[in-house]
């Protein structure tokens, strides 16, 4: 009895896998079909909540946004047949007709402008990608800010809202209606007011820095290091001796303890109900929606309004965070819900997905009912999870495509067999330039991934981190020597001499061991890009920087176009180095013991420990000078060695722990701007270069580096506009010395063999862009050199009319 | 010692404390439960007369320990994640959001993720949350727009009615729940376990008799030398090595598709070929055992070929000890094997366990602990009251004396 019971369990076990397995393999393999391998995971496709690559590699192809890009890389439109930009305000006329499919294939409902300003709610809604409306859409910032306001439960917290302190002390926005600015202050029984600014306390910087401090460390005390922030620089609010706050006005000092017990008894207490009227007026003016700038004029005008006339905002349309979404759709479903199934998504994009095992693989098949069908060649793109990235996996990789079951692959060096074939050839004469193999192209990258990697020089290592933090941040150094190390980063020749004494050559040697063999291709001599901007004449940003270059150096333009141009290293310049080495030994001799130490925050694997020691050996022994007949060391590099782990780099690298760090910057929209912006106090790499807490009168170079950038762009004009961007950038590394540009992963020349149809793919480093298949072809057998270089020639004959 | 080092050791201390409340409070309240039922059982009733069964006992007291192994297990999971940073969750973007909303926006993140509250209050959640009665649960919200301020409020679109609320997931499948995944994922490891298991007995049983039967011939021998290559090989290595036959060998496609059966099979063997000689050595060994019995020696007596000796009278026996295994391997199978699943790129349990921790996705983190924990302590625990029941040498009795 027992026995039939198993064996008809078993049948059915089989059977089940049996009808799953028949029901689909017939459909497959019909049409155009492309396989590639895939690394990560996407987790969700709500693109209203993300922005990661791994993501966008699957919902880009889903949804389609105002406009896209063509194989050239300018912008066309898309769901938007055209606009029109009057200074602040962009009308968008969308395409009639575009239906919202179901993931079965059934039209849900028609794309209208509306959708667009749903999916504007939703993605103001996410820290991860709102970033990229808060810097484009009128009152999208201060809508967000008002919106956390009236979240807020106590006074306490109302008072530590961004909101609340914008208001207290003048935010600009605020000032502009007239406001007088009402600062906190101490009463008698401990209680913190607002009144007026004649009675307001205040606090000299080292208040400021340990209530900032305090407040990032505990992540608790915000009203505290937001009250502190709100503070001018008097001295009522002072650290006594042991180290505690304490308030001159107050009749006891406030202990860590006590502050705690203020921050609860936070009270709002208007002094005048004029200022509290205003208040709410404010807050009312923001927290409406209907003043974001956004607006559906009717069901296919669009119209965005902009904070400034910012030309490249057409640009950032290639997010996901402006593709559209249907608000009846997402109520159904819920937000949270949306994009995580293949049915809780909704499509108007050139593909559908079909499958989605994650850890598994990822299918798309055409949508036959999109708007531009004939553009889309692909059927079916099968996606499938492999790990590409571990160097032992690309001999496996290369059987694959040889196999059939892939549609492409990039030649690795580290596998021999592979690279013998396809580059070297039996006889060993082809070079990655050349490859043996017809079937092996070279395959160049201008912008790589477009995310541009700098050195920093951080003249303000925060020693407080590690201090506060002893179990996330970890330093080697002690805090004098970090101390020290900033004193001498403060140096502008000692910054000079690290600039033109990393020889960046032989580290990218040392590094980089995988796929490259000119590991020298990665290296970008300039912060922005090649090919990332371009004029109305096609004259690229670096072609101006060049000119720029030119000019400071008395040199001819070709001669600095050599030097700046991406691939090889064309700021070394080891003389200079000890020229600028010896001024700064000069300089800090009398007040400096040497060598200085300088931590590097490096990575944490033991190849890149290894690679990190090296580079540092040389650079260490680049910067000694000679002094007397003496060989001085001024300043020791030392590689961070209590960094082991993942987290570690990731803290020490993100809360800019050492002097030296690495990090780099993908844009957001095509403008150098989005590069450059970052080096300023506000920009995002304020803290790591050391720069987010200086003034004016004690960095003039920065305040200069700001001015040059403002300037630029306040240009409209895009030869003007790239011109004076390219200035900054020479300014920000060769004049202020704050950042070495290193590297640009992805590009240079590699050699791959692909079946798909080169020349034919969208451009572009912002967006989605790259991760559409729309235009794509992909042929039966690769495609051969020869042909490659035709498509080629027709390509380049086309970007003239283009 | 430092004020953090200080703040460090006063939260160890919290952990320790908050652990040995759970540990208490678990063993108290089942404790409890079974001192009731002890209590009811003195008066003489069927409650009593089924209570006094060893069986019932036994069972009783082994359901018991799994349960308070489950509890321990939830809360040192639990425990050890909270220790881990949580930089993790926003240090993607946080560079990219304006200064003066970065603050805002790690509150937002850590709220978001359930890491703003106290840990013993995070705990008891989880603990409410994770007890099996109906709960309902908003699972996902959208947008309204306040007619009056204009403002837009999140309203709750989708109410759900769920048993054991694991969350939802952070990283892996954002917000999708933890439930969900589960289901999703041990679907596909336990079909494809299932027919490994069943292929392993189908094959394992007859090769142990065979090895049994014709002791120290080659079939013995060649089983002999299988089961120790086997166990001494890393199972990585020869995973690979079988990927690599039956690619380059025999052309196959070693992507898993679920939709494909042909894709089925390399993995399936690979399975088979890892687990067959462990049933098969002890299959073999139990039965070298029983050979030398004396009932064996009867039946050849009586004339009995060999087959029917071996399979019908000696495997009989020598299956007893065996039989712990079958249901403790038939359940194994639901968690997939992390190796196989890997290479192939199998969408299964094993997995998803590994990525969820590299990724710190919590929830799920926890979901998958619990779930490996209440499969592994139950597995064992029917096994052993399999063996048990089939056993007589076994006397659950034996106690009461």
């Amino acid at each position: 009895m027992s026995k039939r019971r198993l064996s008809s369990l078993m049948v059915f076990a089989l059977s089940a896998v049996a009808l799953s397995a028949c029901s689909c393999s017939s459909k497959a393999n019909r049409g155009m079909t492309y396989t590639a391998l895939y690394n990560y995971d996407a987790t969700t496709l709500n693109y209203m909540d993300t922005n990661k690559a791994e993501n966008s590699e699957v919902f880009a192809s889903l949804v389609d946004g105002l406009v896209e890009t063509d194989k050239y890389g300018s912008i066309k439109p898309a769901l938007a047949t055209s606009w029109e930009q009057e200074g602040k305000k962009w009308t968008f006329h969308i395409r009639e007709g575009v239906k919202w499919l179901k993931s079965n294939g059934k039209e849900y409902a028609t794309v209208k402008a509306q959708d667009w300003v749903t999916s504007l709610q939703y993605a103001l809604q996410s820290d991860e990608i709102n970033y990229l409306i808060t810097m484009f859409i009128e009152n999208s910032e201060e809508y967000i800010l008002a919106t956390e306001y009236a979240a807020a439960q106590t006074d306490a917290e109302r008072v530590s809202t961004t909101f609340f302190q914008a208001f207290a002390t003048g935010y600009d926005k605020f000032k502009a209606s007239g406001f007088e600015v009402v600062l906190p202050t101490v009463g008698q029984n401990g209680n913190w007011y607002y009144g007026s600014i004649d009675t307001g306390v205040a606090a000299g910087k080292e208040a400021t820095d340990a209530g900032k401090n305090a407040y990032e460390l505990s992540g608790s005390s915000a009203p505290l290091y937001n009250w502190y922030m709100s503070l001018t620089e008097e001295d009522d609010v002072y650290v006594d001796a042991e180290g505690n706050w304490a308030f001159k006005n107050a009749t006891e000092s406030f202990t860590g303890e006590h502050a705690a017990e203020a921050e609860t008894a936070v009270e709002i207490e208007w002094e005048t109900t004029q200022a509290q009227d205003a208040f709410n007026a404010a807050l009312a003016e923001y927290s409406d929606f209907d003043n974001v700038g956004v607006k559906a004029v009717d069901d296919y005008t669009l119209e965005y309004t902009t904070y400034a006339t910012q030309n490249y905002f057409i640009s950032a349309l290639l997010h996901s965070a402006y593709y559209p979404a249907n608000a009846d759709f997402i109520e159904e479903v819920g937000f949270e819900n949306f994009g995580t199934t293949i049915d809780k998504m909704l499509y108007c994009g050139p593909h559908m997905l079909k499958t989605w095992d994650i850890e598994s693989q990822v299918v798309l098949t055409k949508n036959k009912k999109y708007w531009d069908a004939e553009n889309v060649h692909l059927d079916t793109i099968k996606l499938i999870k492999y790990d590409t990235s571990n160097s032992s996996n690309y001999g496996w990789v290369r059987t694959q495509y040889e196999q059939g079951l892939i549609d492409g692959f990039n030649v690795s060096s580290s596998d021999t067999d592979g690279w013998t074939k396809y580059v070297t050839g039996s006889d060993g004469t082809g070079t990655i330039f050349d490859p043996a193999h017809g079937d092996a192209y070279s395959n160049e990258s201008e912008m790589g991934t477009g995310s541009s990697y700098l050195l920093f020089l951080n003249r303000n290592f925060n020693y407080s981190w590690v201090e506060n933090y002893p179990n996330l941040m970890k330093t080697s150094l002690t805090k004098a020597e970090v101390a020290a190390g900033n004193k001498a980063l403060a140096n502008l020749n000692l910054r000079k001499a690290l600039v033109y004494g990393l020889d960046r050559s032989y580290a990218q040697e040392a590094n980089w061991a995988d796929d490259y063999i000119n590991k020298d291709q990665y290296l970008s001599n300039t912060y922005v890009p090649k090919e990332f901007a371009v004029d109305e004449n096609g004259k690229d940003y670096v072609e101006y920087y060049a000119e720029v270059y030119a000019e400071k150096n008395n040199m001819t333009v070709a001669q600095a176009a050599e030097k700046t141009a991406p691939g090889q290293d064309g700021i070394t310049n080891l003389t200079k180095a000890k020229q600028f080495m010896t001024a700064a030994y000069n300089e800090l001799k009398d007040t400096m013991t040497f060598p200085i130490k300088l931590e590097y925050a490096g990575l944490w694997d033991a190849d890149s420990i290894s690679y990190d020691t090296e580079m540092i050996a040389k650079w260490n022994n680049d910067l000694k000078i000679t002094v007397g007949g003496d060989t001085v060391q001024v300043v020791e590099i030392v590689r961070n060695s209590n960094i082991v782990t993942e987290m570690d780099y990731l803290y020490a690298s993100n809360y800019s722990v050492g002097h030296l760090t690495i990090m780099g910057w993908g844009p957001d929209y095509a403008d150098p701007l989005t590069y450059l912006d970052t080096l300023t106090r506000a920009g995002a790499f304020a803290s790591f270069a050391g720069i987010d807490v200086v003034t004016d009168a004690q960095d003039p170079l920065l305040a200069q580096y700001e001015a040059l950038v403002a300037a630029a762009d306040d240009e409209s004009e895009p030869s003007k506009r790239l011109e004076k961007f390219a200035e900054a950038e020479y300014f920000a590394i060769y004049e202020d010395a704050m950042v070495i540009p290193w590297y640009i992963p992805g590009r240079g020349t590699r050699v791959s063999v692909s079946k798909i149809v080169p020349y034919q793919a969208m451009k572009g480093a912002v967006g989605c862009v790259a991760n559409k298949y729309k235009f794509i072809e992909v042929r039966k057998t690769a495609i051969s050199r020869a042909e490659r270089e035709e498509l080629k020639a027709a390509y380049e004959a086309g970007k003239g009319e283009n | 010692m430092s004020d953090q080092q200080w703040e460090l050791m006063t939260l160890l201390a919290e952990y320790m404390f908050i652990a040995m409340i759970a540990l208490l409070l678990g063993t108290f309240v089942i404790g409890t439960i079974c001192r009731i039922i002890t209590k009811f059982m003195r008066k003489d009733n069927w409650f009593k007369r089924f209570f006094s069964r060893p069986l019932v006992v036994y069972t009783i007291r082994r359901t018991k320990s799994a349960l308070i192994t489950i509890v321990l297990v939830a809360t040192a999971t639990f425990l050890l994640l909270r220790m881990l940073p949580d930089g993790i969750y926003y240090m993607s973007y946080i560079n990219k959001i304006p200064v003066e909303r970065q603050a805002a926006a790690i509150a937002s993140a850590r709220a978001k993720f359930g890491l703003d509250k106290p840990v013993i209050e995070q705990l008891l959640d989880y603990y409410y949350n994770i007890l099996p009665f109906k709960k309902s649960i908003c699972v996902s919200q959208s947008l309204v727009q306040d007619p009056i301020s204009k403002a837009l409020i999140w309203k709750c679109s989708e109410y759900k009615d769920v048993y054991i609320n694991f969350g939802t997931s952070l990283v892996i499948r954002k917000n999708v729940l933890v439930m969900d995944i589960l289901y999703e994922r041990a679907a596909v490891s336990f079909v494809i376990g299932l027919i490994a298991c069943l292929g392993q007995i189908i094959i394992g049983y007859p090769l142990g008799v065979l090895m049994a039967s014709k002791k120290d011939k080659f079939i013995d021998k060649f089983g002999k030398v299988y089961s120790v290559l086997i166990d001494a090989i890393p199972a990585i290595v020869y995973y690979f090595l079988i990927m690599i036959l039956f690619q380059r060998v025999f052309s196959m496609t070693t992507f898993f598709d679920r939709y494909d059966m042909s894709t089925w099979i390399v993995p399936l063997i690979s399975l088979l070929i890892a687990g067959i000689p462990g049933i098969a050595i002890w299959v073999r060994r139990y039965m070298v055992d029983e050979v030398s019995s004396d009932y064996v020696k009867f039946a050849k007596a009586k004339g009995l070929s060999k087959n029917r000796i071996m399979f019908v009278h000696v495997l009989r026996n020598a299956i007893v000890p065996l039989v712990r295994t079958i249901p403790t391997a038939f359940i194994f199978s639901l968690l997939g094997s992390y190796y196989v699943e890997k290479i192939y790129s199998i969408p299964g349990l094993g997995q998803t366990l590994i990525n969820s921790i590299n990724q710190q996705d919590n929830p799920l983190v926890q979901g998958l602990v619990i779930i490996f924990a209440f499969v592994s302590t139950f597995a064992y625990l029917i096994g052993d009251i399999t063996t048990a029941l089939v056993d007589p040498r076994v006397s659950l009795a034996a106690k009461e004396d």
